[in-house]
């Protein structure tokens, strides 16, 4: 198995002196190509801090974070964005669709950023509309559709490029039960399918259950490291 | 291309997000706009009729006289008749209308009051398509030919010297030899003008009337002409100034500049005022539209750190805020335009300012103008604005780029 994402004593300090924290303490962590990842742990334990080192969202005060051979860490803003844009996925616990778009338009967002061609763009978009069972809801506004469709969307986005990687943060923490499974059905998938790897960051025991390797942090620091049974 | 295309869409998407406040910022920039074209259109009309009313007053294109006649405009200072390579050059094409003057300063008197004027003796044929007089007369009638005996007074004036049409006014006024020189008129006619002062200044006879009176022989004080195109008023007076260099003629040849210092200076104060105006105004816009736009710079920092969190470079979000920012100023300089226009045309065919008249005719100015629908100015009003909305949006649309995904997009809604 091809590693994808590795973090090499990884640090992520806020503030200074006495009020200093250490969302990310020393993190060492390998990825490989295809997990499909749970990212647990208390409120302040820094899943969200790493998630978003990992997608560069965010910058490191110390240590070394490769994706897909290149080095995170390094990048200036326009090099993360182009990493950003055609490596990874992301989805956010608030959905964030662009309100101003329909399901197509914010699904194509990615590929017309990539500069796909509109007729490949609408055939990937209804493909991947049907993958996430939406099929006919396209031309919706996300104002006009539920919380779980709307999810549902993100992750089509998130997916719609083949990205190396997919980073969600709290994907279902607005989601009933019931919603909340299909979704993690459907991610799985796509992991099985495209072999997307995912990694997840959550306080739900529902996802946790449902990954294969389980990772818990507190305070920073990576607690347990576990691969499901 | 699918960038742009992409770019071009959420721009305009965004812009109706909040209608209420894209439609104020349109009206303010339109209104802005607007009020900018007609005012400077309305500017333009004002010095125009100042200008016209000079020049048909009695100053023509040009004027030539002789040397210190206009600093002493005295009957001592006269020139001959144009000779006949004087005369062929005035009678030239690019000539639309010349003619000789007396012009001496006197004084008239009718049976009761007396008043100090300017004796102007025209030739009534060549006057007409030169200057006011012909076409206003109000009462009575026009000097019928080079002979006539009659006089033609202001309506003020006469009303001052308590006259009327077909009762005797006698002029005074000093002859060549120094001898006070008269002779009795019978008013033919009353002339009315915009600027009264005109009206208590001139009095008009007949050309040979006025040298016979004033024993001048064939000579005169002024050449006016006005020439078809002005612009080729320079070339004509190097001409003419040409011509009697080679003659040894010695005179004083000045373009209606020189003889209307104040006219000049209010056309070029005119387009200085209208350039101020503009800049003024789009300042007071200019508050306004980055107020608006930095409102909704701040309201969607949530969406552009997911923007660049998807993969938006930095510059894409300024350009997109960009492109937004042009169709916001765009929208509002076109209805600007449009209705600045429209309110040009509507009034092009003359705007009767009324109760404002006895202060723009105190300027010189008419008291009806007649706005033009001027495209280049218009349009450099438009396309400044237009751009100076783009370049002040900079500043939110930089805000707007510089937002750090990862500290906008957990922001709750």
């Amino acid at each position: 198995m091809s590693v994808i994402v590795s973090c090499e004593s990884l640090n992520k300090i806020y503030g200074a002196d006495e009020l200093q924290v250490h969302a990310v303490d020393n993190v060492n962590l390998e990825i490989n190509k295809g997990d499909f990842i749970s990212l647990s742990g208390p409120s302040g334990s820094g899943k969200t801090t790493l998630l978003n080192l990992i997608g560069g969202l965010d910058t490191a005060s110390s240590g070394k974070i490769t994706l897909d051979g290149k080095r995170v860490d390094k990048m200036n803003k326009s090099a993360l964005a182009d990493m950003r844009l055609n490596h990874i996925g992301f989805v956010f616990q608030a959905y964030n669709l662009i309100p101003v778009l329909s399901a197509y338009e914010n699904i194509e967002f990615i590929m017309q950023l990539q500069g796909v061609p509109a007729e490949n763009r609408r055939e990937k978009a209804d493909a991947i509309l049907e993958e996430v069972g939406l099929t006919g809801m396209g031309e919706r506004r996300p104002a006009q559709m539920s919380g779980g469709q709307q999810q549902r969307i993100a992750v089509a986005r998130a997916i719609v490029s083949r990205p190396s990687i997919v980073l969600a943060d709290e994907p279902t923490a607005n989601l009933d039960s019931h919603t909340s499974n299909e979704l993690l059905d459907l991610m799985k998938q796509l992991n099985r399918e495209h072999n997307t790897t995912f990694i997840i960051a959550t306080h739900d025991q529902q996802v946790i259950d449902f990954t294969q390797r389980r990772i818990h942090m507190i305070d920073g620091k990576i607690d347990k490291d576990k691969k499901a049974l | 291309m699918e960038k742009l295309r992409l770019f071009i869409a959420l721009s305009w998407r965004n812009l109706w997000r909040n209608y209420r406040r894209t439609l104020i910022t349109f009206s303010s920039i339109g209104v802005a706009v607007w009020a900018m074209i007609v005012l400077a259109a309305l500017m333009d009309a004002w010095a125009m009729s100042t200008f016209n009313a000079s020049i048909n007053t009695l100053t023509g294109h040009a004027q030539i006289h002789a040397e210190q006649y206009l600093q002493d405009p005295n009957i001592e200072y006269r020139i001959n008749m144009p000779d006949e390579q004087q005369i062929k050059l005035l009678n030239s094409e690019i000539v639309k209308a010349w003619s000789v003057r007396v012009r001496v300063p006197a004084i008239v008197q009718s049976e009761r009051e007396n008043a100090p004027l300017m004796l102007v003796g025209i030739n009534p044929q060549t006057e007409k398509n030169l200057s006011f007089i012909a076409d206003s007369i109000t009462e009575g009638k026009y000097l019928d030919n080079e002979n006539s005996p009659g006089i033609l007074l202001g309506k003020k004036l006469a009303k001052r010297l308590r006259t009327e049409i077909n009762k005797r006014v006698v002029i005074l006024s000093q002859g060549p030899d120094g001898d006070i020189k008269e002779r009795g008129f019978r008013v033919t006619g009353i002339y009315e003008v915009e600027q009264e002062d005109t009206e208590t200044q001139y009095a008009f006879v007949s050309l040979n009337k006025a040298q016979r009176m004033l024993m001048m022989n064939n000579s005169i004080s002024e050449i006016s002409f006005v020439l078809n195109d002005l612009n080729a008023l320079d070339d004509f007076l190097n001409r003419y100034k040409t011509l009697n260099d080679q003659q040894n003629i010695k005179q004083d040849i000045k373009s209606w500049s020189e003889l209307e210092p104040f006219t000049l200076a209010l056309l070029d104060m005119t387009s200085g005022t209208i350039a101020l105006l503009t800049v003024i105004m789009f300042i007071l816009v200019a508050f306004g539209l980055v107020n608006t736009l930095l409102m909704a710079v701040y309201e969607r920092t949530r969406e552009f750190g997911l923007l660049q969190a998807l993969g938006m470079k930095p510059t894409y979000i300024l350009f997109m805020i960009l492109i937004e920012s042009t169709f916001l100023v765009g929208i509002g300089v076109i209805v600007g335009s449009i209705l600045s226009l429209t309110t040009i045309g509507y009034f092009s065919s003359g705007l009767d300012l009324g109760a404002l008249a006895e202060g723009s005719t105190m300027f010189g100015a008419g008291r009806v103008m007649y706005p033009e629908i001027n495209w280049l100015q218009s349009g450099i009003i438009a396309l400044f604005v237009w751009f100076m909305g783009i370049v002040t949006s900079l500043y939110p649309a930089w805000r707007a780029s510089r937002e750090v995904p990862v500290e906008t997009i957990n922001k709750a809604y």
